[in-house]
């Protein structure tokens, strides 16, 4: 691995952002991960969270309205995502299945689920100033 | 996103295009398949081959639209979803209620 890593912390503001960011994303889950369909996996998770982070959250001065930051260690990625705002709905369950979660959607309420169903953690915590962290993580099966 | 209608041998065609996330439009998908379902068009084939982004307000929208027309006596089938839509489908175990068919004719095909 003797090319220069890739970028890790990203300050986001809007959809736009998070699509320009997408190249970088991709970039530093294939640093680590050789395998496309884990990084397929990776990118959705990561994009899902920000977008809630984007749905969900307040601008605050001085703070981007989504903070992601990638994490490399012990065979995972793991992505840190931040907003500031309401708290998140996460369902203690661990998994979900299509009978009794997916098919009963009606209103909204599937990004966390989705998320806990592509990576292998989904935790969450909410801090001081109304701070929601969202952490999650995925095992890579290669290098 | 955006949604194109069409018809084939008594099966509708919504071809989809852009994103499915989080743009207050995807829910429109719902909408226009309850229309369809009042109009007594319960066959339904989406095909996903233009959309560029697929979360959980897609898969949302999708499921809605699916269980509505099964509630009615029809069926959804999809056709021409990208790697990362089969992903998904296969990961959420969606795959064992939507079937996703190379082609649109395929997937016509098998509502016969």
């Amino acid at each position: 691995m003797s090319e220069q890593k890739p970028k890790q912390n990203f300050y986001l503001n809007s959809f736009n952002e998070l699509e320009l960011a997408r190249k970088s994303i991709i970039k530093f889950c294939r640093f680590y991960c050789n395998n496309d369909e884990e990084v397929d996996i990776i990118e959705m998770a990561i994009f899902e969270a920000c977008h809630n982070a984007f749905r969900y959250g307040n601008k605050r001065k001085n703070k981007s309205l989504c903070e992601l930051r990638l994490i490399y260690g012990n065979q995972s990625i793991k992505a840190i995502v931040i907003n500031y705002g309401k708290e998140f709905e996460v369902k203690e369950k661990e998994s979900f299945s299509i009978e009794q979660d997916f098919l009963q959607y009606r209103n909204g309420g599937l990004g966390i689920p989705l998320i806990k169903t592509l990576m292998d953690s989904v935790k969450y915590l909410r801090k001081s100033n109304n701070m929601n962290e969202l952490i999650i993580e995925k095992k890579l099966t290669n290098k | 996103m955006r949604i194109n209608e069409s018809s084939k041998d008594g099966v509708v065609i919504l071809t989809l295009s852009g994103k499915m996330m989080l743009d207050g439009k995807s829910a429109s998908l719902h909408d226009y398949v309850k229309n369809l379902i009042k109009e007594s068009k319960t066959k339904v084939v989406i095909d996903m081959g233009k959309i560029t982004w697929f979360g959980s307000t897609g898969l949302g929208a999708l499921l809605a639209s699916y269980t509505s027309l099964k509630d009615n006596g029809g069926d959804l089938k999809v056709a021409r979803a990208t790697r990362k839509i089969q992903s998904v489908f296969m990961f959420t175990q969606i795959i064992k209620v939507l079937e996703n068919y190379e082609s649109v004719d395929e997937a016509i095909a098998a509502f016969k």
